[in-house]
């Protein structure tokens, strides 16, 4: 089987059919991974008691075990937990199991990348904000987010990133996003033509990463713009 | 800040929708919805989607003919990687699974396996045109046979003849073996055969139309549906459906109509139809 021009086009015409599922899992789960991060950050900074060691545990073993384990876990072992409960959760969209697996992962380590962000502000910044009457809250918003946001967004983008490679793994429970269709037309052509169709979701996984960098360029620059100093 | 309040609402009812989706409980239409899952790692002619990803082929075809035979059942159709169908069948997520399984002594003390198989699959060791002297497993114990996946029907029956046999066949164990880059092997003569379906060989070989031959047939491995192990009331009643469809000559009919071969006939009787490639 020889490749032409359109066999090339059909093959990403195929591929990218599916594009618009594999950017609805990234983002959604972006958006969760960002709460939890904010809410396991926040609670591990002003070391609540319970929900810290809670916290702890939750971190250590997302960070440990593979994502394909915890996929397992979340699509396979909750529901039969919670059916000796009596909850049948198995009718839910396979959607909601990826989001969910997604965003606990994800959101582990944003939660760190949230809080060493914030400690990189430096306690002296607080005082400050307190010296001229801020409120702590009012602290948090006007001084030590802005610049903890400035630390967090290259990391923030490092975790999309992978992010969105790890949506590959969706398929393993049968929802076909851009890899499971390669892996579809694979399977039909028997692995003919296999170098070719890698090649292509490779370039096709290459722009999604170079967008979503230009993005995260893009907010680093309008950031920059209102943190005009002496210095730079 | 509106804008992502609006995203945010958007997130949240997509999800819910999602959610919501999926809600068709047990009963519709009074019928009991069964799951059956659907290995990914398609397999035509077994196994194949069409253009709106939906699956399809003989596997398919046979489900269809037993649901129309089953009033009071539906059968609902889920994707999954053959890994996570099989964790899903014993975690009773699935009501069954479907792609081609062979049985081997592990899976049938995890799964409720029915009597009938729906359809055999042929394996064979693949050669190349100008290589007269393998014929069976036998011949290959000196040779070398092309690299094999580490799991699978196939697999299974390598480890079955070098745990009983001796010297054993050496193998070469990689993760998703290329069956093309396999059969190049074989024509370049960097490997001495490959071990796989004929209907596989069969299929590339239109495609590649390389300079090879079967050698030998192996095996006719039947090949099962598996069900979730408390389900003996279905497996019994699916069971029984397939011996109809055996008998009336409905399977033997889809066989013929993926395969362009009737693989309920002996063995011997295909083996002399042949499968030998000009």
């Amino acid at each position: 089987m020889t490749f032409g021009l359109s066999d090339w086009i059909n093959i990403l015409g195929q591929v990218l059919d599916r594009l618009p599922l594999t950017l609805a899992m990234l983002v959604v789960s972006l958006i969760f991974a960002m709460l939890i991060g904010i809410v396991i950050a926040f609670i591990r900074i002003e070391k609540i008691p319970v929900l810290h060691q809670l916290a702890t545990v939750y971190l250590s073993f997302t960070r440990s075990t593979p994502l394909i384990v915890q996929l397992f876990l979340v699509y396979f072992g909750i529901p039969q937990l919670l059916l000796t409960f009596g909850i049948d959760i198995n009718h839910w969209s396979r959607f909601v199991f990826v989001v969910i697996t997604f965003s606990l992962h994800t959101g582990a380590y944003l939660s760190e990348v949230f809080r060493s962000s914030y400690l990189s502000v430096g306690k002296e910044q607080l005082e400050a904000a307190y010296s001229v009457g801020m409120t702590y809250p009012q602290a948090l918003r006007r001084i030590l987010i802005p610049q903890a946001f400035r630390v967090a967004l290259p990391n923030v983008g490092n975790h999309t990133i992978e992010l969105l490679k790890d949506t590959a793994l969706a398929f393993t429970i049968g929802i076909i996003d851009i890899m499971g269709q390669v892996k579809l037309i694979l399977g039909n052509n028997y692995g003919v033509g296999m170098f070719q169709i890698y090649v292509a979701i490779a370039v096709v996984y290459w722009i999604i990463c170079i967008l979503i960098e230009l993005v995260i360029l893009w907010i680093e620059r309008s950031q920059r713009k209102k943190h005009a100093g002496i210095s730079n | 800040m509106k804008a992502i309040r609006i995203l945010f609402v958007m997130v949240v009812l997509s999800v819910l929708m999602s959610g919501c989706s999926g809600v068709q409980g047990t009963a519709n239409d009074g019928k009991e919805i069964i799951q059956v899952a659907v290995s990914a790692e398609v397999n035509p002619p077994f196994l194949r989607n069409d253009e709106n990803n939906e699956p399809t082929g003989y596997d398919i075809e046979y489900l269809k003919a037993v649901d129309e035979r089953l009033p009071q059942y539906e059968f609902k159709y889920v994707w999954g990687e053959e890994e996570s169908n099989l964790i899903g069948v014993g975690a009773g997520k699935f009501d069954m699974a479907i792609n081609w399984f062979f049985s081997n002594p592990e899976r049938e003390e995890k799964f409720l396996y029915p009597e009938t198989p729906y359809g055999y699959s042929m394996t064979g060791l693949i050669v190349h045109k100008d290589t007269n002297n393998i014929e069976s497993l036998d011949d290959m114990t000196d040779k070398e046979l092309a690299p094999v996946s580490a799991s699978g029907g196939l697999r299974s029956i390598l480890n079955a003849y070098n745990e009983q046999n001796d010297p054993p066949i050496p193998l070469t164990t990689v993760d998703n073996p290329s069956n093309e880059n396999n059969l190049k092997r074989v024509e370049s003569g960097r490997s001495d055969a490959v071990f796989l379906n004929i209907t596989t060989f069969e299929a590339i070989q239109k495609n590649l139309q390389l300079d090879l031959k079967v050698g030998g047939i192996v095996s006719k491995e039947p090949v099962y549906v598996v069900f979730q192990p408390d389900h003996e009331e279905l497996a019994e009643e699916i069971n029984h459906v397939t011996e109809e469809l055996i008998e009336d000559g409905t399977l033997p009919e889809l066989a013929e109509k993926w395969f362009g071969v009737n693989f309920f006939d002996d063995l011997e009787d295909i083996s002399v139809e042949g499968f030998q490639y000009e």
